[in-house]
Parts: structure tokens; C-alpha cells; sequence
């Protein structure tokens, strides 16, 4: 016994010898190797023979790799072979496949780069990381504004940070000669260069800003202004009145960056005096040391405004936020992050719904392929084998579908760029990320897609399968129409999406905001214009078709200015801000706003200059019993409640109506001149208006907007995103019908015998349609229940954005449950007129 | 002549060995034969990876045989040539007798 056991080979090769070699083999080769181990062992003794063994080992694995290889490489030829072949001979089940999936992989891709372009913001700022933003929170209101004074106080006493910039934004004119434009231009301290990366073109690196009337521009404006000629020490005249050289030039802004500027200036032009105020009319920007904790820095930052600034008793904590979170994240939460996530997720459910439509026709192909596999399982092969084969075709598939992705990438870029105001390009070589994700997608499709048919046409059993048993009508439909009901869920979901944003869109655009926003022009105020205002006002008055000019600090859709308010009963120090205007005379009347107390400011009584309106909001707010005649004070200005305005919406839709204050006081220079005009004969009006202006501001540019667009605009987000999930909607459907459209020509196609008799036997044709519909109408219902619940928990949620905003109604859902009933049954009915109208002897003869 | 009926080196040497060997043409009597023909150490990974092409070829086929103790009860499984097999080899020998004619050793030298 003992005997018997020293003449055998170690187990663990014997184990291994079985797993490396081909199965085929196997067998025989551990019985060679054993019967040579056997007579090894009796010629040269048992340790020496026990080297043998595993040597033996050792050598033969190059071998067994080889044959690996080998083996796998002659299947995956056939395997590929087979697969072409399936798609050369069921052209429209293929065309269905790839063109689902090409679409569902060119929306990820689209997506793809879309977030790619918006994760990318103000990351080519070599320093990105050390940079931050410095924002208040006053009383739990968030602003972008800091004090003037911050960010050199941050920088001397805070050894963390190492650079500091003010930067203070202004839309400016710029003339040059002729050419007489609004530039959007940036006040900086000298550290914004060192800070930022804005390469310079030309001009003086260490000092791009010499003189206080010195400026740096972009390329395109000193292309704009100067055409070829250099650009440098030439003078540009801004706001009608100071002179500027040109010390510099940089390369523009890139379109991913925050800051958005075309000229840049010194900041000291402001004054010491304003540079060293606490007032909230600049932005700041730090950058940290290398390897700092912003948290910690944070900590002790935090109560600095409330220390040096002594007008206030408000609660007001400092913060710092990184550069790179300012596109994505709102203060306080929020932001376009929030796109990211829900057009990433409808993309990730587009290309679901493709994965699903392969899965859907290739297991109920899968009758039409039981046999191959019957008959690859009786020649040896294994189940892991038909799995690895059905994931390989899925696989091709995937990568076919690329290919056509990637073109209808490149079709639809430039559409797409215009509608989500990018400039993103398709870039295959230098974008490792979009390769890796090209990849990956396409991958993770094929694997997705391939799953449910590798597993299930892998399970048939090769006796039964070539007896026939398994017919079309023995495969499990379950499942498949269990995937009918998602495809159509996700589908009916993203319909009332898009219904629910229209409504609320044309709700905003219908709503009445308390005063009559049609045929009023806003005109920018400038300099020159506010001294012959006067006799600007007058002369427009003139003309027969305006009835109404004034003017004001912002125009009444977007009132962002607040002050510090107190009034009868309260004393300076128990202030409140709120929101207010300081307008000319005729205010109300141009907006068409109602008075619902008191009355409206008058030339009559000279002391209304010091009189106030206020609108009810603010009445609520500060309850009073009876407003008329109450004191009421904007700072020290101290004056009366002349009247009260009925509620307007002075702000988006999105906010409700807050406190608000109407002043004459001319402490606050007016931005804008507003004109009533009548609705007849508009380009007349606007030509003589023209004429007038040239007349007093002849260096200016007549930009005139009508008040109704400058609404709209505020909405023109919403209205993208409203667009964004229309086309998305589409192409859900789009898919899902490709989906539907190829089962049910297959379900005609196995039931063609069955049609047939039913036609011998006297059935209609209409008869027939309904049979074959019947099924999809009941996948159709349920898809309706399950999608109804889903989209009116999202729509609530996206309405909530909103503090005005349209009902949910249930004729929304109906509508969109009987638009996708509609296209469904559109779809399968072709199918189904097709099969009904087939000659039943045709039919009875088919197989 | 089809240049694809011609066998490689190792083929040659393969087919050549099972011939000789006759009915006794199993895995460890192959190896031995091939190791002396050649001179070169063989393994089991090679050994049964060049088989197995050639049953593919379709120029051996293998015969299941008799189990024995000594190999632990597992089977043996004998090669033999096929009509296919036989021909190849004939004609491998016929293209190199054509190929060196007339060459003398002298000549080589």
C-alpha cells in the first residue's frame, strides 16, 4: 500500500496538468504522464523523478497557452463568421438593432461631452485648485458681491493666502473714432494677472496695468477696434469721457471660463476713499498657498466682515468657495449641476432602451437560432462556449453601432452646440476621456444587450431543441414584455416631462405681472444722456405714438438693488433691507401699474422728491395698519408713504413678490429710459426715437430692447432645458418604436399559420389588426400606470423650482398616455395590416 | 500538387512517427519518438497541442483504447494515420525527392 503511494505524481500537479490542457485531451495526457512518471520513478528513484514532474510541468505551459489561443481565435472566426451572417440575412432586425443602438450611444456620447465641456470650467487656471471666491451671507441670503476693503485685509493678515484681486464687472462704452460699442469689462487689482491664467499676448508681463488709465484687452476687441495694426499705446475713449491706452493684449477668454470679460483696468481708478468702504459693490477673488486647508482658513475668516464693518447688527459670515465649484454650484445648493444629473440620467435611460430592444428581438429570434445552438451543444460545445458566442455577436453589434454613433456625433454637434450655447468639438485623438467613454459605453452596451440572450438561448437543452420542441410560442414572452412595459414607461415619463415644462413655460409667458410689460422700449442711460435727460424726455413727449418716458435705476422685471429701510416706530438701528427702484416721474404710468392707496408721485408737491410708494408686499411686511402719511426712510433719508403700488413681480418667476420701495430720490443714477409707445406703426416709432437719440448721445450706440423680450430672457434656461427634453423625449420614442416595430413583425411572422386559418375560417381583417394589437395595447395600459406616478413625482419636483407655477392636471397624463397609445399602435398596426393582408393559402403553405 | 497538401517540418516528423509506431502509437511512445528523431526535449503541452491539430487536419484519428493500472485506471488513446494522413506524407516525400534530384552531398560541401 505504501508502496503503491510513493508512484504517484504530486496531486497539485496532476490538478494542474487537468486545468491547463485542452478538456479534450485531458484524460489521455494524465495517463501518458503518469505512465511515464511510473516507469521514471522505478529507474531513477523518487526525489529525482519527483523534479521530473514538475519540470514537466513548467515546460508544458508555453504549450498549453499557445493552444489557448489558438482554439479560442479558430471559434472566434466562426463565431464572427455566424454573426455577419445573421445580419446579412435579416437585414431589418439588424437595420433595428444598430440604428436603436447608434442613437442610444450618440445621445451618452452628446451628453457625454456635454458634461465633459461643464465639469471642464475654470480648470485651465494653472493655479485652479489654490483659487477661491469670497461670498457673503447676510441672515441666511447668499450674494456674489464682498466689500471692497476684503480681499487686501484677507491678503495682509492671513499668511494662507498669497494673492488677492478685487473684481469689480462694468459694461462700458468704448469709442474709437467711429466705432462705438458696449464691452463687457473687469476692474482688477494688479495681483488678478499672477492669479489667473489669461496668457498675454503682448505687453509688459510683471506690470500689465501701469497707470490708472491704462488698459489690457482681448484679441478679439483689439482686432475689433484696431484691425492688424498693433494695438499697443493706442488710446481708447471710454464712457464718452476718460482717455485709456492699451498697455496689453490677452488671448480671449476661453468659453469654459466664469469670468467673462473683454477689457481689463485697474482698479485704483475707483479711489482710495471707495477702496477702502465695506459697501457690497465688488467681487473678490484669493488664492491660497499650495497645500492649505481652506476649511481651517474658513473658520477664522468667517466673522471678518462683521468685525470691521460696524453699520450693521445682521448676522454676516464670510465664506471662501473654490473657482472650479462657481459654474456648477449655486450658493446654497443648486446650480447646473442639477442639469448634469438629469440629462445624464435621461441619456443613461435612452441607451437603456435600446440595450432593451436588442434583448427584445434577439430572444424572440430566438427560435430562429435554437438549432444552431442544439447543434453546438452535441458537437461539445459547452454552455460558457454559446455565452461567450451570443456575447461576441451582441458585442459586434455594439461596435457597428459606434461606428454610426460617431458620425451622427458629428452630424448633430454643431445643432447641438447651438441649442446648449457651447462650442464643443468632437475631438477622437487628443480627448483620452471620450475614447475611454467610447469605449466604455460601447462595451458596457454590448454586455448589457448581450446578457439576457447569452444566458437564456445558452439554457436550451440540444435534444429537446432539435426535436422542435422549443417553438416560438414555448419561449417565456414574460420577460419580454415586461421590458415592453419599461421601455414604454421611461417613455410616457419623459412625455409629460416635456408637456408639464411647456405648460409651465407659456404659464410664465401668459402670467400677468402687475403691470403691462408689451410696447415699452429700454434704452441704456449714459453719462451724457443724464444731463440733457430733461430735454430728452421732452422732445420724445413730442411725438404722436409715445405716451409715456421715464427713467429708473432697474428695469421692473429684474429689481436687484436692497437698502437698509426703517420707518415710523423704528429707529435707524432697527433697519430691514428690501429690494427698491429710484425712478423719474411717470413710472407707474409707463408700466401701466395700479395705485391701491394714496397716489402717485406728482410735480404738483416738490416734496415728493423725499416721498416714498411702496407696494403692498412691503405694507405686509412692515404692518402697518394705514400706510398713507407714515414716515418711512432709505438711509437718512427720511420721507412719507405717499402710496401704495399693487403687488408687480419686480423679480423671475422663480422668486415670489418681495418687499419693495419706489423713490425719486436722484441719490441713485438711473440705468435705463423706458418708452410707452402705441402698438401701431412700430419700425416708424423706433426710427424717430433713433433720430432723437443720435441727436443728444451721438457716440452711442442706439440699443433699444423691448421690455417683453428682456422677460423672456430671463427664462431662456428653462426654455433651453424645455428644448433639450423635447428632443430627448423624441428620440425615447423614436427607439422605443424601432423596438416595437421589430416584434411585432416578428409576432406575425410566427403567427402567419395562425392568421392564415383564422382568414380561411371567415375572420376580417380588421379582426386580425385587433388580434395582433391586443397585446401591445395591455403592455401599453400598464406602462401607462406605472409611468403616471413616476412623472408626477419628478414634474412636482421641477415645479417646485418655481414659486409661480402652472397645476399638474390629469389631462396632461391622458394626453400623453393617448400620444404614446397613438405612435404604439401606429407602429404595430402596419405590422399588422401586413399579416391580415396576406393570402391565407400563402399562409398556409409557409414552412 | 497543392501547396497546401505539404506538411510542415514538425508535421512530417509527427506523421512519420505514428507510421513507425503502428498499433502501438499512443501519447508517451509518440513523445519518444519524436525526442529521438529530433533530438529536442518535448512537452506534454506541445505534444498534445500539435496532435490536436492534426486530428483537426483530419490526417490522424484517435482510437480509444484499453485503461491500465499503471497509468491510474485512465485510458489509453491511440493515433493512427488516415487515407488523408498516408497521402500527405507520401506526397511531402515524393516534393522533396523531386527538390533534391540533383543535388549530391559533394555539393552541399
Amino acid at each position: 500500500m505504501l508502496k503503491a503511494k510513493k508512484k504517484k505524481p504530486s496531486r497539485v500537479a496532476i490538478w494542474l496538468l487537468r486545468h491547463l490542457s485542452d478538456p479534450e485531451d485531458a484524460l489521455s495526457l494524465l495517463g501518458d504522464f503518469e505512465e511515464e512518471f511510473v516507469d521514471f520513478c522505478s529507474q531513477r528513484g523518487r526525489i529525482r523523478s519527483g523534479c521530473w514532474v514538475w519540470f514537466q510541468v513548467l515546460i508544458s505551459i508555453p504549450s498549453f497557452c499557445k493552444s489557448y489561443v489558438y482554439w479560442s481565435l479558430a471559434m472566434i472566426k466562426n463565431y464572427l463568421k455566424i454573426a455577419l451572417r445573421v445580419i446579412k440575412k435579416h437585414k431589418g432586425y439588424s437595420f433595428t438593432n444598430i440604428a436603436g443602438l447608434a442613437v442610444g450611444i450618440a445621445c451618452c456620447v452628446l451628453i457625454l461631452l456635454w458634461v465633459q465641456d461643464e465639469l471642464s470650467f475654470d480648470t485651465f487656471h494653472e493655479n485652479y485648485k489654490e483659487l477661491y471666491r469670497t461670498n457673503l451671507n447676510i441672515e441666511g441670503q447668499w450674494t456674489n458681491s464682498s466689500p471692497w476693503a476684503l480681499a487686501p485685509i484677507l491678503k495682509r493678515e492671513y499668511p494662507e493666502v498669497l494673492l488677492a484681486t478685487r473684481y469689480r464687472f462694468n459694461t462700458l462704452l468704448v469709442t474709437l473714432a467711429e466705432k462705438s460699442f458696449y464691452e463687457q469689462s473687469a476692474f482688477v487689482d494688479p495681483d488678478f494677472f499672477e492669479m489667473f491664467t489669461f496668457p498675454m499676448v503682448e505687453g509688459d508681463q510683471k506690470n500689465p496695468l501701469p497707470t490708472l488709465n491704462s488698459v489690457v484687452i482681448t484679441k478679439r476687441t483689439a482686432n475689433k477696434y484696431f484691425g492688424r495694426e498693433d494695438p499697443i499705446g493706442k488710446t481708447l475713449t471710454i464712457n464718452d469721457r476718460t482717455k485709456f491706452s492699451v498697455t496689453g493684449v490677452i488671448e480671449d477668454v476661453p468659453s469654459n471660463s466664469s469670468l467673462e470679460f473683454d477689457i481689463l483696468a485697474s482698479i485704483k481708478i475707483f479711489g482710495e476713499e471707495t477702496l477702502n468702504s465695506w459697501a457690497l459693490e465688488s467681487g473678490s477673488f484669493i488664492m491660497l498657498q499650495k497645500n492649505t486647508s481652506s476649511d481651517l482658513l474658513q473658520e477664522k475668516i468667517s466673522g471678518i466682515t462683521m468685525e470691521y464693518d460696524k453699520r450693521t447688527n445682521k448676522t454676516v459670515t464670510t465664506h471662501i468657495n473654490p473657482l472650479s465649484r462657481m459654474h456648477l454650484y449655486s450658493l446654497g445648493g443648486g446650480g447646473n449641476i442639477t442639469y448634469i444629473y438629469i440629462f445624464s440620467t435621461i441619456a443613461i435611460f435612452i441607451l437603456l432602451i435600446a440595450c432593451i430592444n436588442f434583448m427584445n428581438l434577439s430572444t424572440a429570434r430566438g427560435s430562429t437560432r435554437a438549432k444552431e445552438v442544439g447543434m453546438r451543444k452535441v458537437v461539445g460545445a459547452r454552455r460558457n462556449h454559446v455565452i461567450k458566442q451570443f456575447f461576441g455577436e451582441s458585442l459586434l453589434f455594439s461596435f457597428i453601432a459606434l461606428a454610426f454613433a460617431v458620425a451622427l456625433v458629428y452630424i448633430f454637434l454643431p445643432g447641438f452646440n447651438n441649442l446648449a450655447q457651447k462650442d464643443i468639438k468632437l475631438d477622437l485623438g487628443g480627448n483620452l476621456v471620450i475614447l475611454l467613454g467610447l469605449l466604455g459605453i460601447t462595451l458596457l452596451t454590448g454586455l448589457v444587450s448581450g446578457s439576457y440572450p447569452a444566458v437564456y438561448l445558452s439554457a436550451f437543452h440540444p435534444v429537446k431543441v432539435i426535436k422542435g420542441a422549443y417553438s416560438s410560442s414555448s419561449t417565456k414572452p414574460l420577460l419580454r414584455k415586461s421590458l415592453v412595459v419599461i421601455q414604454f414607461t421611461i417613455a410616457i415619463v419623459l412625455i409629460v416631462g416635456t408637456m408639464i415644462t411647456a405648460k409651465q413655460l407659456s404659464f410664465i409667458r401668459k402670467k400677468e405681472l402687475g403691470f403691462n410689460r408689451q410696447y415699452v422700449i429700454s434704452l441704456p442711460m449714459n453719462s451724457g444722456l443724464r444731463e440733457s435727460y430733461a430735454s430728452f424726455k421732452n422732445e420724445l413727449l413730442q411725438h404722436a405714438s409715445i405716451s409715456h418716458v421715464t427713467s429708473a435705476t432697474s428695469r421692473p422685471t429684474q429689481v436687484g438693488n436692497i437698502n437698509p429701510v426703517y420707518w415710523e416706530g423704528r429707529g435707524p438701528e432697527q433697519y430691514e433691507v428690501i429690494r427698491f427702484v429710484a425712478c423719474d416721474y411717470d413710472y407707474l404710468k409707463t408700466f401701466e401699474m395700479e395705485i391701491v392707496a394714496g397716489r402717485d408721485f406728482s410735480r404738483d408737491f416738490p416734496t415728493d422728491q423725499q416721498n416714498y410708494i411702496v407696494n403692498e408686499e412691503a405694507i405686509k411686511f412692515m404692518g402697518l395698519e394705514d400706510p398713507v402719511g407714515k414716515i418711512f426712510s432709505i438711509w437718512e433719508y427720511k420721507g412719507q408713504i405717499l402710496g401704495v403700488v399693487k403687488n408687480f413681480h419686480s423679480r423671475s418667476l422663480h422668486n415670489s413678490i418681495e418687499p419693495l420701495v419706489i423713490t425719486l430720490n436722484q441719490t441713485w443714477r438711473p440705468n435705463f429710459v423706458f418708452v410707452r409707445i402705441g402698438p401701431e406703426n412700430i419700425p416708424q416709432t423706433l426710427g424717430d426715437i433713433e433720430k432723437i437719440w443720435k441727436k443728444f448721445a451721438p457716440h452711442y450706440p442706439f440699443n433699444y430692447q423691448f421690455l417683453d423680450e428682456v422677460f423672456e430672457q430671463q427664462y431662456r434656461t428653462d426654455q433651453r432645458t424645455g428644448t433639450i427634453f423635447k428632443y430627448f423625449t423624441i428620440l425615447a420614442i423614436f427607439i422605443s418604436c424601432l423596438g416595437i416595430f421589430g416584434l411585432a413583425a416578428f409576432t406575425a411572422e410566427q403567427r402567419t399559420k395562425e392568421i392564415g386559418i383564422r382568414k380561411v375560417l371567415g375572420a376580417s381583417a380588421s379582426g386580425i389588426v385587433s388580434l395582433i394589437s391586443k397585446e401591445f395595447f395591455i403592455l401599453l395600459t400598464l406602462a401607462n400606470a406605472l409611468a403616471w406616478p413616476i412623472a408626477f413625482f419628478f414634474m412636482e419636483k421641477m415645479l417646485k423650482s418655481y414659486a409661480y407655477r402652472t397645476n399638474i392636471t390629469v389631462w396632461v397624463f391622458i394626453t400623453a398616455g393617448a400620444l404614446a397609445y397613438m405612435i404604439a399602435l401606429l407602429t404595430v398596426s402596419y405590422q399588422a395590416f401586413k399579416a391580415a393582408r396576406t393570402d391565407p393559402a400563402q399562409a398556409l403553405k409557409y414552412e | 500538387m497543392n501547396d497546401s497538401d505539404l506538411l510542415s517540418r514538425w508535421e512530417e516528423v509527427y506523421l512519420l512517427s505514428i507510421w513507425q509506431l503502428k498499433e502501438n502509437a499512443y501519447g508517451v511512445t509518440i513523445k519518444r519518438q519524436v525526442m529521438e528523431k529530433t533530438g529536442k526535449r518535448l512537452s506534454y503541452g506541445g505534444l498534445y497541442f500539435t496532435l490536436a491539430q492534426l486530428v483537426k487536419k483530419g490526417l490522424v484519428i484517435k482510437i480509444p483504447g484499453e485503461p491500465t493500472q499503471k497509468r491510474g485506471g485512465r485510458r489509453k488513446f491511440y493515433y493512427t494515420l488516415t487515407e488523408k494522413g498516408k497521402k500527405s506524407l507520401q506526397a511531402t516525400h515524393l516534393h522533396q525527392k523531386a527538390l533534391w534530384k540533383d543535388i549530391t552531398d559533394s555539393v552541399l560541401d
